[in-house]
């Protein structure tokens, strides 16, 4: 008798030359395993004939439709995978090209955070103890030292001075009939970040420092930074009367 | 295989057009769920593209039919009911596929129409199932029924011999119910 899976192995064609040859030999003389061979061949040509075959003309069209939207991925990946390297340099190049060409005319550029960060570290100056002059005295004699013009009623109550950037500072924390303000004197003409300018004052910049107004006035090769809790209008009134000699 | 990209997919879109009906058929036989099968056949599509690049360019057809088999078995054989794998200790694992009836299969059959075939089919378990239609329908080897399926060649063997058994009795219904076949007749 033959093995049931050899005669299914027979019918599908996986066997040897030899071993189909004594497949045959046995058939010959067993009708049982014949007809066995011949449902095998029947089942077959069966499943081979009447399967039914899906429609699947939409279902291909719905994957090319997919593998079109894949390639279109892949596409733009690889534009902006090649690109990467190149946009990164612009902006590196941007940032260094900002970084030394970004100042406002030959005026030097300070950001709002130096502004903060320097004006914080300004030493105060102490009068000098030698020939025993009262500090009020010195420090009026400071101020008109400083000052060409200056209100008749603006007190100097103290004077603090240091190096921001490479440009001298000082600040006057002065008094007038307002209240205080604060005078700084940089001896360069520079913009400061976060200003704009005056409305009907064109010579004058406004903004905000620690979030107390601010008016900035160039003069000559340095700048007025005068800062109070007042209105731009107050505090140009003051720019306007203070001249650095 | 070296390809410009745009050569890659017209040549992939050519061989996956040709096997396409296969593929299709194939996650239909085997999900029985015109949705799934769809689904299936798109991912396995999608899947093959992505790697046709190491495509080792042999037999395209067996290649796509592993992809989908291996898709089904992995997501979706889970969520499908029906016969599942039997034991072949089972009684009659191995039994004759020829019926007690003196009538040839050929003439038992003939007027089986394809619904019926595959009503028939969708009644084998699963693994006896795919190794038929990868055999009967698709007309792979056994080896490559074995590489598709990933296990031996010894098991491509018996679950043919069982799963065409089991598919001969689901068949013997529609020739008892066309007459062909007396209830009882084969046993």
């Amino acid at each position: 008798m033959i093995d049931r899976e050899k005669l299914h192995a027979y019918v599908d064609g996986e066997l040897s030359t030899d071993e189909v040859l004594a497949i045959r030999a046995q058939l010959k003389s067993s009708p049982e395993e014949a007809r066995e061979v011949e449902a095998i061949q029947t089942l077959k040509s069966l499943l081979k004939a009447k399967a039914e075959v899906p429609e699947f003309k939409q279902p291909w069209k719905d994957c090319v439709k997919r593998l079109d939207e894949l390639d279109k991925a892949k596409r733009v990946e690889s534009v902006v995978g090649r690109l990467a390297p190149f946009m990164c340099a612009a902006l590196f190049v941007g940032i260094i090209l900002v970084g030394k060409f970004g100042h406002h005319g030959d005026r030097g550029f300070v950001s709002g955070p130096d502004v903060s960060r320097i004006f914080g570290r300004l030493s105060t100056v102490h009068p000098p103890q030698v020939d025993g002059m009262k500090r009020e005295r010195w420090l009026h004699s400071r101020i008109v030292d400083s000052f060409s013009s200056t209100p008749d009623h603006l007190s100097l109550r103290a004077e603090k001075s240091g190096v921001m950037q490479g440009m001298p500072i000082t600040d006057f924390s002065a008094r007038d009939e307002h209240g205080d303000l604060e005078i700084y004197v940089i001896k360069q003409a520079v913009t400061l970040e976060g200003t704009k300018p005056m409305d009907n004052y064109p010579d004058l910049m406004v903004g905000s420092f620690n979030g107390v107004n601010c008016v900035v006035r160039p003069q000559g090769d340095s700048t007025i930074l005068i800062v109070a809790a007042r209105t731009y209008v107050d505090l140009a009134k003051v720019a306007g009367q203070v001249t650095i000699r | 295989m070296l390809f410009g990209k745009r050569d890659l997919r017209e040549s992939f879109e050519r061989q996956a057009e040709k096997v396409f009906p296969s593929v299709l058929g194939t996650a239909l036989r085997l999900t029985r769920s015109r949705e799934d099968a769809e689904d299936l056949a798109q991912e396995a599509i999608v899947r093959a593209y992505d790697a046709y690049g190491r495509f080792d360019g042999t037999n395209f057809k067996a290649w796509m039919l592993r992809i989908v088999t291996n898709l089904y078995i992995n997501k979706y054989r889970q969520r499908q009911r029906g016969p599942q794998l039997g034991s072949l200790e089972d009684e009659g694992a191995i039994e004759p596929v020829s019926a007690a009836t003196e009538l040839p299969d050929r003439l038992l059959f003939d007027n089986a129409v394809g619904s019926e075939i595959e009503t028939a089919l969708a009644m084998v378990p699963e693994d006896f199932r795919m190794a038929v239609i990868l055999s009967d329908i698709e007309g792979l080897s056994y080896q490559e029924i074995a590489d598709v399926t990933d296990v031996p060649i010894g098991t491509v063997r018996s679950r043919l011999a069982r799963g065409r058994s089991i598919l001969r009795r689901a068949l013997e219904g529609y020739a008892i119910k066309e007459g062909y076949l007396k209830q009882g007749a084969d046993e």
